[in-house]
């Protein structure tokens, strides 16, 4: 276990290296010259070619870039991402305002996911091969086809605008958060309804639920109670490691209903060309991954030591 | 769009005025609203109030825009004139030099009341120190040039004969605030009708009426500003009842929203107009005929009719009709003649090359108009390829000089639009200069005659002889064809059918919201 | 050589052409059986096969130049003349949808491709070979994982500035690891496997091995992700579009269509919704087909769908 750890832990640290480097040279990837980029947002106006020359050497763009990313990397990792081009504020106090809504996002999604796939996933487990089972499968399955905006607009015009019960956009209460999380959640949906499905399928073929059924219990109570418990304890860690992957629907849907979170940040920046703000969230999204992937793999190990998951593949 | 200006290209909003309104998207918080017996209302600006993202800083992060809690000294009157506000009274007592007499009895929302010392700070400790160089040359004016005479006198030393100064500082940005408010810890003594309460950042802004407004009785008790840039979010908010007026409805909600009996649209005639920029060079639109075969190729009236829904009037030159120098029925007139278009275009050196066409992604309905242009020109053979980009982009593109056309516009935000003609037609404007003096070339300045034009338009004292000396400039540069006119920009603001005493403006964000009661 | 030796030799030779012929030719006659048991999965193979016959004939058969405007019939509802309406600017959207089909599913299946091959040689190389190579590799595979696709793909997409082909490249660049990952894993456990192992006894060489007998064995998988993987591209690059990082006008990607359609959505509902529609269904489609295609070839890869638009 210990030797696991340790290996593990240094091939996390490899991959963040990996990361960063990835990050830092994203920014070197923009046509034309950063530094006059940067100067002419910073000056608000045309830098003359003495001021770009000045400011190159006075930010060590001169440097080798790798001189410069060692730099930047050494900031990183004293807490310092930089500040905004444009308001001087602090990258991490940016990300940091902006969490909370994103993470606020994701966690309701997620609980539609479950409560949308659960019922679909068990419906469709057992009523394996019947029309229950394909109408179930096809029914989740159109929720993760269906582009994330369109959905989001689509709901906004029935539920805020038709109906007037929930409200178009915004974010800070309940009934705000309701519409982004079915957008996003929905999506997730399909994802979890085939998890939940193949493992109440599993479970149901095991003995012990042929046991409890000769024991006379009802059919519904068997499958429920015994079946469901154990087919659901895969699924919600499996789900726990999609949450990375909402983050990406967190995006387009944080646009769609306005919601000033991580994702709309991201897309301000991209367009501004505000690269700390940029790299700060490319890094801080990575660090984050790599950081869940380790825990789970950690825990995993730690409570089944014949499993190997995310990280390491057999 | 901001300080004086849309302006083309290279005066980017955001380099201007360190980034007012990004191409961006923003929330809102808070539950539904009504326009409530109770005089509170919610209002949804086309700009973010909150100014999330961008530096706002000077004012704690409160767009001065349409809050209405700092004033300047001088205001606009409906018909672009300068309007006595803050200040009573101003005379220039020589070429570069003006003195202003503050009005008495101006009280801050701290209770102190305003005097010279205020301006001064105001001026040198904020306005010419903290909001970069750019407002030297907005305002002519430089540190160390604004004194105090007397209590309620200062003089102000412009850095060159500018006969439109009362009307450039009638502006939202040149605001008055005592020595004690720290702004930039979001502490903001105004003295306008209206307190800062408080604002959550990219969601909502609140202000609460103040009882002791100079300028006499408030109706409003609350207003709340919410963010919501996209235009579709903003139209949606008001159909479904979650705030009372917003701007710049969405034209494609225009038509419906006018057949409501529970909204009402109002609209009025801006300070703004939209036109085709078009870079002077580069070939092959350095060949005049070329440009003026472009100006034959479209119609005005169609865009204006179609994807506009009959907001805005077609436009014959760039500057809106509403200044009161616009030469619009003085200039050449290019009426749509694919005809005559083609003829230009074959004695052109034009030689089936793509000309590139940028438009920036955030400009209301860019997008559709850009491809009806790239239709017409296709129609008279010329083609173009067209590239939506944002802000950025389009500034980067533009500084180089690396692009044909520009769908764009330029907006004045204080009664005195000098800068327009300035900026985007001067060979020192903010966009040529550069390329000026690096190259000896520009973008959109024809440079010689027009420029002493302007020189003498932007100087003089003499309305008649400024308007003489912009209508001939204007007429030179659409018979050059430096632009291709779209149209005179409308805006419309959209408010629940119960709400009275909107107060029109042709510069929207010198709304007053002082009158609106339901 | 003598007598006995070329005994062994062509005994070992029957040996292993027999046991990798009799894998592989079981193993397909017992899929398509399994494949055509579902309703689901048949629902999938016809509507990819609609979409790819629209994309081949699209073109061809469109009534419309999807560019042409025409003004005085603007937001037209459908009719005769235009089954699926006009647009905001008069243009026929049957035509800009048929266009689009050969555009979108393009994009896909470039994508795709790029994806496939990239992630693939990787895997294959890092499974075959092992070692420090091995070990490099991966970690490139993980720092790409350590990336949320979308998000990485906005950023690169953002920076090249706004094209189909920045598009492209950014969703090709992020999709790779997943190929290279399951692609080493059925590489890892392959060789092991005795046809294998009886060519390598034989002095086949490495590379022969690799692309004779490797390869044909993780096709299962690599099939069943790349199908999947159309329907991801295809929402990543709605996703780009609505975002303002895709198709220049007039381009009708399916994807800028939807998003230009928002604005009408109440008026003109059909400029938004036929092309939702047509992207729900292509993507419905891959899933569908792709799902079964797991289901009877690789049952084992439960690979999760990424939604990332």
């Amino acid at each position: 276990m210990y030797n696991y750890l340790v290996s593990r832990l240094a091939t996390s640290v490899v991959v963040l290296f990996g990361v960063s480097v990835v990050t830092y040279g994203l920014v070197f990837l923009t046509p034309g010259d950063p530094a006059r980029t940067i100067l002419t947002q910073q000056l608000e106006r045309q830098p003359s070619q003495a001021e770009v020359d000045a400011f190159r050497a006075e930010q060590g763009f001169d440097d080798p870039i790798p001189v410069q990313y060692v730099d930047w990397l050494a900031d990183a990792l004293r807490g310092d991402l930089g500040t905004s081009y444009y308001t001087d504020t602090a990258v991490t106090t940016l990300v940091r305002d902006a969490l909370p809504l994103t993470l606020e996002l994701a966690a309701a999604s997620m609980v539609v996911a479950l409560a949308l796939a659960i019922p679909t996933g068990v419906l469709s487990a057992v009523h394996r091969g019947t029309s229950v089972d394909y109408a179930s499968q096809l029914g989740a399955l159109i929720g993760v086809s269906m582009p994330n905006f369109w959905l989001g607009y689509l709901l906004i015009m029935v539920f805020a605008l038709t109906l007037g019960v929930l409200p178009v956009a915004g974010a800070g209460s309940f009934s705000q958060l309701v519409l982004p999380a079915i957008t996003l959640g929905t999506g997730m949906a399909a994802v979890v309804t085939r998890l939940v499905r193949t493992s109440m399928l599993e479970v149901l073929d095991e003995e012990y639920v042929d046991m409890a059924r000769s024991k006379g219990l009802r059919e519904r109570i068997v499958v429920y109670k015994h079946a469901l418990r154990n087919a659901l304890i895969p699924v919600v860690t499996i789900v726990g490691l999609q949450f990375g992957s909402l983050l990406n629907g967190a995006v387009v849907v944080e646009i769609v209903f306005q919601r000033p979170g991580l994702g709309m940040l991201l897309v301000d920046a991209v367009f501004d060309r505000n690269y700390p703000v940029v790299q700060g969230i490319a890094l801080f999204t990575g660090v984050v991954f790599v950081a869940t992937n380790l825990l789970v793999d950690v825990t995993y190990r730690y409570l089944d030591p014949r499993v190997t998951l995310g990280g390491e593949t057999p | 769009m901001d300080c004086i200006n849309v302006m083309n290209s290279t005066l980017s909003r955001r380099r201007l005025l360190g980034g007012l309104a990004a191409g961006g998207f923003a929330g809102l918080a808070g539950c539904a609203s009504s326009a409530d017996a109770d005089g509170s209302f919610t209002i949804i600006p086309h700009m973010d109030p909150t100014g999330s993202g961008d530096s706002w800083g000077s004012w704690g992060g409160m767009t001065p825009y349409w809050t209405r809690v700092v004033e300047p000294l001088v205001w606009g009157s409906d018909d672009m004139q300068p309007e006595p506000w803050l200040a009573s009274d101003w005379t220039a007592t020589d070429d570069t030099t003006w003195v202003f007499e503050l009005r008495e009895g101006v009280t801050f929302h701290n209770g102190a009341e305003m005097t010279a010392d205020d301006v001064v700070h105001s001026f040198e400790e904020d306005i010419l120190a903290e909001r970069g160089d750019f407002v030297y040359g907005w305002l002519h004016l430089e540190p160390g040039s604004v004194t105090k005479i007397d209590e309620y006198t200062v003089e102000f030393e412009n850095t060159e004969p500018f006969s439109g100064f009362p009307g450039t500082i009638a502006h939202n940005m040149i605001d008055i605030q005592p020595p004690e408010a720290d702004r930039r810890a979001g502490d903001i003594i105004g003295t306008g009708p209206f307190t800062f309460e408080e604002k959550t950042d990219g969601q909502q802004l609140r202000v609460e009426r103040f009882a002791d407004y100079w300028g006499g009785d408030v109706e409003p008790t609350e207003l709340t500003f919410r963010a919501a840039e996209d235009v579709m979010t903003r139209t949606d908010l008001l159909e479904s009842g979650e705030a009372d007026i917003i701007f710049d409805p969405a034209k494609s909600r225009v038509a419906s929203l006018r057949d409501r009996d529970d909204i009402t649209l109002w609209s009025t005639q801006s300070s703004g107009s939209n036109f085709v920029s078009i870079n002077l060079y580069r070939e092959p639109t350095d060949d005049a005929d070329l440009r003026r075969a472009l100006n034959y190729a479209i119609s005005q009236t169609e865009i204006v009719d179609t994807v506009l829904e009959g907001i805005g009037e077609p436009a014959r030159g760039p500057i809106s009709t509403v200044i009161d120098w616009a030469a619009d029925d003085e200039l050449p007139s290019y009426e749509h003649d694919r005809d005559t278009a083609r003829e230009l275009v074959e004695r052109s050196s034009y030689d089936g090359k793509e000309l590139s066409c940028l438009v920036k992604n955030d400009m209301d309905d860019g997008r559709d108009i850009v491809q009806i242009l790239q239709s017409d020109f296709e129609k008279i053979g010329v083609d173009v390829d067209v590239e939506v980009l944002e802000d950025a982009a389009v500034s980067d593109r533009t500084d180089r000089g690396e692009f044909h056309l520009e769908v764009d516009g330029s907006q004045s935000n204080s009664p005195a639009a000098d800068y327009i003609m300035w900026e985007n037609f001067h060979t020192m404007g903010i966009s040529n200069k550069d390329l000026y003096e690096t190259e000896g070339t520009g973008l959109h300045n024809l440079g010689g005659e027009v420029d002493d034009l302007i020189e003498a338009g932007f100087q003089s004292t003499d309305p008649d002889e400024k308007r003489e000396a912009y209508v001939d400039a204007q007429r030179r540069i659409m018979e050059e064809a430096v632009v291709i006119p779209l149209f005179y920009q409308e805006y419309t603001v959209a408010a629940d059918a119960n709400i009275d005493g909107f107060d029109l403006h042709p510069i929207d964000r010198l709304v007053e919201w002082r009158t609106l009661k339901t | 050589m003598n007598e006995s030796n070329g005994g062994l030799e062509a005994a070992l030779r029957r040996r292993y052409e027999r046991l990798a012929g009799r894998y592989r030719s079981t193993r397909n006659s017992r899929a398509v059986a399994a494949f055509c048991a579902s309703p689901l999965n048949l629902a999938g193979l016809v509507i990819v096969a609609t979409v790819t016959i629209a994309a081949v004939l699209g073109p061809i058969v469109a009534p419309y130049d999807p560019a042409s405007q025409d003004l005085a019939n603007r937001l037209q509802g459908p009719s005769l003349a235009h089954p699926f309406g006009t647009d905001q600017l008069g243009r026929d959207v049957l035509s800009r949808l048929l266009h689009g089909a050969r555009l979108s599913l393009g994009i896909a299946v470039a994508v795709t491709a790029i994806r496939l091959v990239l992630g693939t040689t990787i895997g294959l190389v890092a499974g075959y070979a092992g070692g420090w190579v091995d070990e490099f590799l991966m970690r490139l595979v993980d720092v790409q994982l350590a990336f949320p696709g979308l998000i990485l793909a906005l950023v690169i997409a953002g920076i090249l500035g706004p094209s189909l082909r920045n598009v492209m490249i950014a969703l090709a660049v992020v999709g790779w690891a997943s190929y290279a990952r399951i692609v080493r894993g059925s590489v890892l456990s392959t060789k092991e496997r005795d046809f294998v192992r009886a060519a390598q006894l034989m002095g086949v060489s490495r590379f022969r091995i690799a692309i004779r007998h490797l390869l044909p064995n993780v096709a299962s998988p690599v099939i069943v992700l790349a199908t999947l993987n159309m329907g991801t591209v295809i929402l990543g690059t709605a996703g780009l579009s609505f975002i303002g990082l895709g198709a220049q006008p007039p381009t009708p990607e399916w994807g800028t269509m939807l998003s230009a359609g928002r604005y009408h959505l109440r008026d003109a509902w059909w400029i938004a919704n036929v092309p939702g529609v047509a992207i729900m269904l292509t993507v419905l489609g891959f899933n569908l087909l792709g799902d079964g295609l797991r289901d009877v070839l690789d049952p084992k890869h439960d690979t999760a769908i990424e939604k990332t638009a």
